[in-house]
């Protein structure tokens, strides 16, 4: 029994008393905060329970409830109501009420429920998230964001420094002209640079901090439930949400059509790659687009698609640090690829081709 | 009060944060509200991670209310009252200290008049004057000095609060807690002579009265009950709460290995409550 199930299940019993044995449903792949999420279900009830389990997490677990309380006046039926939050053997741990065992990631890439049936699900949370951010906006202020972007940059920036790709460090790339599959982009200094040049919104909204399938529990009925509310607040820039929202696609669901090279050769950064994001689920990236013109009330204006292209450079270069927890290290040419050249191709010119992604030629 | 601990840098950036956060809070410049900051920012013992504590002191009619909000990446917590509030958190303890208390510890003030500072003075001694004066009784002590009051009126805090000596540990493992502790006794000297709870003959100290017994049994149990409640109450309601204080309390001690520190501060503070210190840290 792992170290997360016996602190789980301890949690479980201290709740329910010691006569109580509740079963281990299944225990879901760790977030980028490293926090651990097992589901029990009681054994004379049949009610769902989910174990959060944190040790060392930036954001106490007493807080993260804190952040749900923002989240209560505009999701009020999408949340899971808290039980319990204890800390048990080196643990903070909470309890909370699970509407359903998985999580719209896992529904969508491995179960056999119809996509019809989920897609309505991912369009009801993309049209819930936009309402509230239309419903909450008010002045945006860059100091108050929760993800603050300059401290997020110098993280990723960190990460893609310490990054190893096929046995280049990257640090020692860092000025290189890069070239993805025979074409010249920006070195990653210069593409890091662009994306530090964001523009501001010109307002900010209320919102969870990490809006994607993995944080999205379905429940009965297309009911669908949030969680993780480490990062929500109310002084969001709703661009960064909509990558997470549109960018979750292009990080976790991509297929390699064959094995990645990365090398250095003639003091270049050579990339050869080959991705595509499956054909079935390219109508949820379409939703998650769709976000943006219903905020804009139509297409956004050009300035506002480059920021959302910068931001997503951005959560592709942030995401190859978590790669690894994920078992997707063998993504990490594509990651690097997409973000350099999604922040290579901004443009403010009528060619400005937004959100791209590599397709599989049919 | 402890402004010359605070680096300039962290000042500016507190200054910096307020004029953002006071649109959490609903105040602004000039409508007699005044911030607070406590924690890690004052002694410039923050992480990348840590919390930026805030209280915010207004005249407006509203409930207390604990807002979360950031500023430039790090977490901000803003305690918002009523200044009526505030005041009848000493005397009266109302909230059981648990806004009297945090002004206990080490802070910086912004935005404040003579009057608020003399308030905060007034509302912290007050608060656990009464409980201080019993430790020095347990001691058998009459006459006090005032590293005596600054040690009675920690040793009250851990009478009420056990698990905030993991919270009063982080200061006195800091390299700068000889400067700290002098400071403090300077400050709670102050706060005792501002709120009424000792008398002053020269250089030595008494405390003007202490309650008997059973009613510093019924204040205890009462200042308990308030803070424990009011913490529940603005942490979502969580009834888990003050198991979960306590909790994380005990963690920090084991996970940094800090035991024996722990018995030493007791054993530092006891001395420190009995002896005829004039003032400082030596010969303990």
């Amino acid at each position: 029994m792992s170290e997360i199930v016996r602190v789980a299940t301890k949690a479980m019993r201290m709740m329910l008393g010691e006569h109580d044995d509740p079963e281990l449903v299944p225990i879901s792949f760790p977030g980028s905060s490293g926090a651990r999420v097992s589901i029990f279900r009681h054994s004379r009830t049949n009610s769902l329970y989910a174990v959060k389990c944190v040790s060392g997490s930036r954001v106490s677990l007493m807080d993260e409830m804190g952040k749900r309380e923002i989240l209560v006046p505009y999701l009020r039926d999408h949340l899971p109501r808290v039980l319990w939050c204890q800390v048990v053997d080196d643990f903070e741990v909470m309890i909370s009420e699970c509407a359903g065992v998985h999580t719209l990631h896992h529904l969508i890439v491995s179960s056999d429920v119809p996509h019809s049936r989920l897609l309505v699900v991912w369009q009801d949370v993309v049209e819930t998230l936009v309402r509230t951010w239309k419903a909450s906006q008010h002045q945006f202020q860059e100091a108050l964001c929760p993800r603050f972007f300059p401290a997020r940059l110098q993280r990723i920036k960190d990460g893609v420094r310490s990054s190893v790709i096929g046995g280049v460090q990257l640090s020692k790339c860092w000025n290189m002209p890069i070239i993805i599959n025979g074409s010249e982009y920006s070195s990653l200094s210069e593409s890091l640079e662009k994306i530090a040049q964001i523009g501001k919104p010109s307002i900010g909204v209320v919102c969870h901090g990490d809006p994607q399938p993995s944080n999205i529990v379905v429940g009965e009925g297309n009911m669908w439930y949030c969680v993780d509310w480490e990062w929500a607040g109310s002084h969001q820039d709703w661009r960064m949400m909509l990558t997470h929202l549109y960018g979750w696609w292009s990080t976790r669901c991509i297929a390699l059509t064959s094995e990645s090279v990365v090398r250095v050769a003639q003091n270049r950064l050579e990339v050869e790659h080959s991705t595509f994001i499956p054909a079935h689920l390219r109508p949820y990236q379409d939703i998650a687009l769709s976000a943006a013109s219903m905020m804009s009330d139509g297409f956004p204006d050009k300035e506002t698609v480059c920021d959302i292209n910068r931001f997503l450079a951005a959560l592709y270069f942030g995401e190859m640090r978590f790669l690894s927890l994920w078992g997707r290290e063998a993504f990490a040419a594509s990651m690097l690829a997409q973000a350099v050249a999604t922040v290579s191709e901004l443009r403010q010119d009528e060619s400005a081709q937004p959100f791209q992604f590599p397709q599989r030629k049919e | 009060m402890y402004r010359t601990f605070m680096s300039q840098e962290n000042f500016d950036f507190v200054a910096r944060a307020l004029t953002c956060l006071a649109i959490e809070v609903g105040v602004k410049e000039g409508d007699g509200s005044f911030w607070v900051c406590y924690g890690s920012f004052v002694l410039n013992q923050q992480t990348p991670e840590s919390d930026l504590d805030l209280l915010c002191i207004h005249t407006k009619l509203t409930a207390v209310r604990r807002i979360q909000s950031s500023f430039e990446g790090h977490p901000v917590t803003i305690y918002s009252l009523n200044r009526n509030d505030f005041a009848s958190d000493g005397d009266q303890k109302i909230f059981g200290g648990y806004f009297g208390g945090k002004i206990l510890n080490p802070h910086v003030m912004f935005g404040t008049s003579q009057k608020d500072q003399d308030m905060m003075v007034d509302v912290g001694g007050a608060f656990i004057g009464p409980f201080a004066s019993a430790m020095a009784k347990k001691q058998k002590r009459d006459v006090a000095t005032g590293t005596n009051l600054a040690a009675d009126s920690v040793l009250a805090r851990f009478h009420l609060c056990p698990w905030y000596r993991s919270y009063f540990l982080r200061y006195y493992a800091s390299p700068i807690f000889p400067k700290l502790w002098e400071r403090m006794a300077e400050v709670i000297t102050l706060s005792f002579l501002k709120a009424g709870m000792v008398a002053q003959s020269g250089t030595d100290f008494r405390y003007r009265y202490s309650l008997p017994d059973e009613e510093l049994h019924e204040n205890t149990l009462a200042a308990a009950a308030r803070f424990w409640a009011l913490g529940s109450c603005l942490h979502g309601c969580m009834p888990d709460f003050p198991a979960f204080y306590m909790q994380k309390a005990e963690q920090y001690v084991k996970d940094n290995n800090l035991e024996d520190r722990l018995e030493e501060l007791m054993r530092f503070l006891y001395t420190q409550s009995v002896g005829q210190n004039k003032g400082g840290i030596h010969g303990t």
